[in-house]
């Protein structure tokens, strides 16, 4: 009986925390910027009243036309593979580079402007390069994307490093902790964050990096895509593959990156809370 | 004397100098490797730059690019700021306002540069709305960030005391602000020189990007190396000689975290 009334009593409960979730997201303010930004943008559209300028209602027809036909997905899954390949050389780099500036004083001297350089050259630039250089093929944006994605990476695993815990590693040293287990239970928890701190910050640059190489040396990608819609002088075109193509990444980034980061970074008193 | 020895010593010491002739070393072994006529030696582009710089000519493409970059990034700025200052003092604004700048800030520039060139041709506002569009994102999150982090307590000891709006703004608002409006200034003013080149590279017929696309089109790598490593160290001139000292002028005040913890 009683055990009925808490499974009744915990059912009820449950269903009002749905419901309060719910309507959250129903109620939730958002709603009115997005209906101004789309009434807005519709008036605006009707107003100026060109072929130009398309209104919402003529983008959204062009993005269920590249959603239905499969178009948007071979695209995607172009410019993911490029993405995926030059953003892995990337993290490999960035993390060893990282690694040896927050370890070594020699090595932090060496890359550091090389760092700073890297971090301040516009991603044009690595993909006006590289497809000089590669030519169209799968080299040049993936080439172009690890270039770019290195340094960012390189700054996040170098600030992990120094903030590693001096005292504790000097305890371990004292109890003759193994290299080994050192590694596993205490360097790679510290450093896991600042890598997914990295992930997420080199995975937005490369992709930003990838569209580009796209638009000047590939035939196919989403970049491709956009520079199509470019040559047609659709405006329309571009913003369907712009609106799409940054859902899917927000989508990445709100739905797997920053849960990952929360995710490894949990063991870690938060900041606000300490200070 | 000794002391100057010793700093002169040390800079010439330093391992950049090691990092920068290994770079260079690398870059001529592979155009030498490959073919020069694709990746052009060094020296070659050594010789570029200076070609560009010793003409003077130069200065016309980068005063065009100059003037776009501060139209569109004065206008980001105030777009941003009022974004940030709304967004930092209102919950409902927060709210309201989130959502867009995120978006905002996941798009690439070239979005915003493909669609102005198209929607204003060649003129000032293309570059306008493509800088706007991509920089006052940046502005926005910071001047937020500054807003949010305001000292709670003193503003209301200063209500307290009756001190004046004026002065609560003057004294305490502002001089707090500073160190997030520059933080903001920086990473817009970055984000504005790139999204500029863009789009001088799909549309316009003076300024840096052009000059880089007709090398890109004349298939002159070295003329493109030349011109952005122009672009480059002007903007690095901007950021340590301009943009760095006024920040440490007005955040001079101010205890560095070094000194507090």
């Amino acid at each position: 009986m009683s055990s009925a009334a808490a499974d009744v009593a915990t059912a009820t409960s449950a269903g009002t925390r749905l419901g309060r979730a719910i309507s959250r997201v129903v109620l939730n303010r958002r709603w009115v910027t997005f209906a101004v930004v789309v009434a807005g943008w519709h008036l605006l559209a009707l107003a100026v009243d060109i072929d130009l300028f398309p209104t919402p209602a003529r983008v959204f027809d062009k993005i269920l036309e590249a959603l239905a036909g499969g178009l948007f997905f071979d695209q995607l899954a172009d410019s993911m593979l490029r993405i995926v390949i030059g953003f892995g050389a990337g993290l490999v780099g960035g993390t060893v580079v990282g690694l040896l500036m927050g370890s070594r004083r020699f090595w932090n001297d060496f890359f550091q402007d090389l760092i700073v350089l890297g971090l301040s050259l516009p991603g044009l630039i690595y993909a006006l390069l590289t497809v000089m250089i590669f030519g169209i093929g799968l080299t040049a944006p993936v080439v172009a994307i690890a270039l770019a994605s290195l340094p960012f990476v390189a700054v996040n695993i170098k600030e992990g490093v120094l903030a590693l815990d001096k005292p504790m590693l000097e305890m371990c040293r004292v109890y003759r902790v193994g290299r080994g287990r050192l590694i596993r239970k205490v360097v790679a928890p510290s450093l896991l964050p600042f890598m997914m701190a990295a992930i997420r910050i080199g995975f937005t640059v490369a992709w930003k990096v990838a569209v580009l190489t796209e638009v000047f040396g590939a035939t196919s990608g989403i970049g491709y895509q956009m520079r199509y819609e470019f040559q047609l002088f659709s405006v329309r075109g571009i913003m369907a593959w712009a609106l799409l193509f940054g859902v899917v990444m927000l989508l990445i980034e709100y739905g797997l990156l920053i849960p990952l980061e929360r995710h490894f970074g949990r063991w870690r008193p938060k900041l606000e809370r300490v200070i | 004397m000794a002391q100057l020895g010793r700093s002169l010593v040390q800079f010439a010491w330093h391992p950049r100098w090691l990092a920068f002739g290994l770079l260079l070393g690398a870059w001529h072994a592979l155009a030498v490797y490959r073919d020069t006529r694709v990746i052009p030696l060094p020296s070659r582009v050594g010789v570029e730059i200076w070609s560009i710089v010793s003409s003077l000519d130069f200065l016309d493409d980068l005063g065009a690019s100059m003037v776009r970059i501060l139209a569109g990034f004065s206008v980001a700025f105030a777009v941003g700021a009022i974004t940030g200052i709304l967004m930092g003092s209102r919950r409902s604004w927060n709210d309201y306002l989130h959502d867009i700048v995120v978006f905002c800030l996941a798009l690439p520039g070239l979005v915003y540069a493909l669609i102005a060139v198209m929607l204003f041709g060649r003129n000032l506002g293309a570059p306008i709305l493509a800088i706007a569009l991509t920089a006052f994102p940046f502005v926005a999150v910071n001047i937020r960030e500054g807003v949010v982090s305001l000292d709670k307590t003193l503003l209301e000891m200063a209500r307290v005391y009756g001190a004046k709006r004026r002065d609560v703004v003057a004294k305490i608002v502002v001089p707090s602000l500073l160190p997030f409006i520059f933080s903001g200034i920086r990473l817009g003013f970055s984000m504005s020189w790139k999204v500029n080149t863009l789009v001088e590279v799909f549309g316009s017929t003076n300024g840096v990007g052009w000059q880089i696309r007709a090398s890109f089109d004349a298939y002159s790598v070295h003329g493109m190396l030349a011109w952005t490593l122009i672009f480059g160290g002007a903007m690095l001139a901007i950021e340590y000689w301009i943009l760095s000292p006024l920040e440490r002028h007005f955040g001079r005040w101010r205890p560095t975290v070094e000194h507090v913890l």
